[in-house]
């Protein structure tokens, strides 16, 4: 089922010896880095309502991986859970090597792993420049500081500074993020993402609602900004996926379809079939669920 | 790197006057008891000076952090209470400068924050309000079970010359606890503000504008949220210890839900969006409750009405009458609809009468059995029993309200037509 990844620019992808091993990562070679993200048997079940269901998947360092698949299949749950936005009814997640399953929001990104809001307005009353500083405080060792003067924090500014640059915000910089344009905030939320400098990213549906220039100027820039980084994306635009991604997992119902090169996911037959009529994905990718778990 | 303190709605800084402000404000209390120097001045003075630091304390929640409590006077009264115990026991021979006392009752407030509140911040909406205001309310029934550190009905008295002349300061005359408070205020003004610039305050502004936003960047918003509690239940106890001085007495009522009331209410009406916003709130607060009180018995409906007015027509509360952006819109609406303007004005007089005349018509009634229905108001001859005064009254209410709408639509429109031209 696990083609073997083919890693991106891995240059940055850090590898290491790591204490604890999760389950799959037995059979992996031993002398290999542990994969970024691996999810085993990984199961979200709201009542009697399953959402997720028995889901197994390794992300290599460094790579970068699409998953699509109809509304309500369950993407923006996997998400949740990974990121700890909602605890996993059964199953384990493995991140860099250790154990997260349960972990919450803030233990988690703290080793690491930073996800994007589909809908999300930043921190709608600070300025563009704020709501990068803040983002960028805790990897910076800046943490719940009350004793020292925000704006004599060099290394912040010079962080957000330079991020406000490469999301193209420079002279947007005063700017409250509830008055920034809609393509403006999407850059912010991916800027806010990346710029703790987590190794992995997840991002969900970073394009959605995007005209088509402002979409591949988008791609462009998400590569740029997470090169080097283990990358997950929620994707509906075909063309952000083959842009971005190495390879594409599908999600129908709840399960995973399967995980291949963009190629072999387009010729499966078994994805044609999961979105129903038979026509490919490409044509018949609506919006997302917008599920809160 | 000039800011304005986070989150403030509306525009860039006014530099120059920003500038001049904390020079301003500190010569204001230095000046203060030259201009006010009577007896009722100074106490009044001292007053909003305790006040404010409360209500700037109540905005690092409401204003700054998005947490609505119902219970800080929890805080300020547990610091008085501790303040008076402390009194008490300088008055017996413990050593410590009553100067310091304050203190003693913020580092108090601070503990109990400390022990509450991770409790209380898990959440910040309705959960924390409802929280705060269970806590409020069982120590303020607490406090009265518990006489001995209460004082029961009658409170705790103290003497504030209990500590003797310290370099000829006794505290005892008006004067020096006035400059003692002025002092206070002005150094926690000063840390509040500061507070507000820390990496710690700002993030408190993202926690309100998006929780769980924060969570991914590895910040806790409950943490957040609990560490900005507790710096607020400190100065709230500052502000305690302070009145524990000034008052020289401290009763249960000092915990009770309604004080927390108060400090919510004029923090509003003063702008939680401002950082000076709650320091206006402090004056109007000490303003009314100490002189309007004694204007007209029906003060209290009067209040009620001015803080409803104030949140519908200056939702920002009255600091943001001061904003750049309000004065640009007043200079150009009076340049371009001048005649308009003025009687909008006269509209809203007119409006403010007829709801003047309700009041008294409302309380007259309320005491109709003492005082009887009759009543003057304004030259007029008015009747509680009588359904054409209420009438009268209301009408001209309406017609005030309803003018006041019709020339606010002119001058939006003659604003418009000009703008297309």
């Amino acid at each position: 089922m696990m083609s073997p990844p083919a890693a991106r620019d891995s240059a940055d992808a850090k590898g290491g010896p790591v204490a604890m091993r999760g389950p799959a990562g037995a059979l992996a070679d031993d002398a290999a880095p542990p994969a970024a993200l691996r999810l085993h048997r990984l199961s979200k079940h709201f009542g009697k309502t399953v959402v997720l269901q028995g889901i197994d998947l390794a992300v290599a360092q460094g790579e970068s991986l699409a998953i699509i698949g109809p509304n309500g299949a369950g993407k923006s749950t996997l998400f949740n859970l990974v990121s700890g936005r909602c605890a996993p009814t059964a199953g384990e997640i493995w991140l860099k090597g250790a154990r997260i399953d349960g972990q919450a929001a803030h233990q988690i990104h703290r080793q690491g792993l930073s996800r994007s809001f589909q809908i999300s307005h930043g921190f709608a009353g600070l300025s563009a420049f704020d709501n990068l500083r803040c983002a960028a405080l805790w990897s910076l060792g800046q943490r719940y500081v009350f004793w020292r003067s925000l704006g004599g924090l060099r290394d912040v500014a010079m962080r957000a500074g330079e991020m406000l640059e490469r999301i193209g915000l420079a002279a947007r910089r005063n700017v409250r993020a509830s008055e920034l344009s809609y393509a403006e905030q999407r850059a912010l939320e991916i800027g806010i993402t990346v710029i703790g400098g987590a190794d992995v990213v997840l991002l969900d549906e970073p394009t959605s609602g995007m005209s088509r220039s402002e979409t591949l100027h988008f791609t462009a820039l998400i590569r740029e900004l997470t090169r080097g980084r283990t990358l997950l994306t929620i994707e509906h635009d075909m063309e952000v996926v083959f842009g971005l991604a190495d390879r594409i997992a599908v999600l129908a119902h709840g399960e995973l379809l399967c995980v291949d090169t963009p190629e072999a996911v387009r010729a499966d037959p078994r994805v044609r079939q999961a979105y129903l009529g038979g026509d490919t994905p490409w044509t018949a990718m609506g919006t997302s669920d917008g599920r809160p778990c | 790197m000039s800011r304005p303190a986070a989150g403030l709605p509306g525009e860039p800084p006014e530099r120059f006057w920003l500038r001049l402000a904390w020079p301003l404000y500190g010569v204001a209390w230095l000046l203060a008891p030259w201009l006010f120097g009577d007896g009722l001045g100074l106490s009044l003075l001292s007053q909003i000076g305790i006040a404010s630091i409360v209500c700037l304390s109540y905005n690092i929640l409401l204003g700054q952090g998005g947490m609505l409590s119902f219970g800080h006077a929890l805080f300020s009264g547990f610091g008085a209470f501790l303040a008076m115990h402390t009194l008490q026991r300088v008055a017996g021979g413990w050593p410590v400068p009553v100067s310091l006392i304050p203190l003693v009752g913020g580092l108090s407030a601070l503990l109990l924050a400390l022990l509450l509140g991770w409790v209380s911040t898990r959440r910040s909406a309705t959960p924390f309000a409802m929280i705060t205001l269970g806590l409020g309310e069982l120590a303020w029934s607490a406090a009265l079970m518990f006489p001995a550190f209460s004082g029961g009905e009658a409170g705790l008295t103290g003497d504030r010359t209990a500590g003797g002349a310290i370099g000829g300061w006794t505290l005892g005359p008006a004067l020096q606890l006035y400059w003692l408070i002025a002092v206070y205020t002005l150094v926690c003004t000063l840390l509040m503000y500061g507070f507000t610039r820390t990496p710690l305050g700002r993030l408190l502004n993202a926690a309100r504008d998006n929780a769980e936003r924060v969570a991914f960047t590895g910040h806790d918003p409950h943490m957040v949220r609990y560490l900005a509690f507790a710096i607020a239940a400190f100065f709230a106890g500052i502000s305690g210890g302070l009145a524990a001085l000034h008052f020289e007495v401290v009763t249960a009522d000092v915990l009770a839900g309604q004080r927390s009331g108060t400090y919510l209410l004029f923090t509003v009406l003063g702008g939680t969006g401002f950082f000076a916003g709650p320091i206006i709130g402090a004056i109007v607060m000490v303003l009314s409750l100490a002189l309007f009180s004694a204007l007209t018995p029906a003060w209290l409906l009067y209040l009620g009405l001015g803080f409803m007015l104030t949140v519908i027509y200056l939702p920002g509360g009255l600091a943001s009458l001061a904003t750049a952006r309000f004065r640009q819109q007043l200079a150009t609406q009076l340049r371009r609809a001048p005649a308009a303007c003025l009687a909008l004005v006269g509209a809203w007089l007119l409006m403010l009468a007829g709801l003047s005349a309700l009041v008294e018509l409302a309380y007259q009634w309320h005491l109709r059995s003492a005082m009887g229905d009759a009543l003057r108001f304004a030259g007029l001859s008015l009747n509680a029993a009588s359904p054409a005064s209420w009438s009268g009254a209301a009408m001209v209410a309406l017609a005030g309200a309803a003018l006041a709408r019709w020339l606010a639509r002119r001058i939006a429109t003659a604003a418009t037509l000009q703008e297309a031209t």
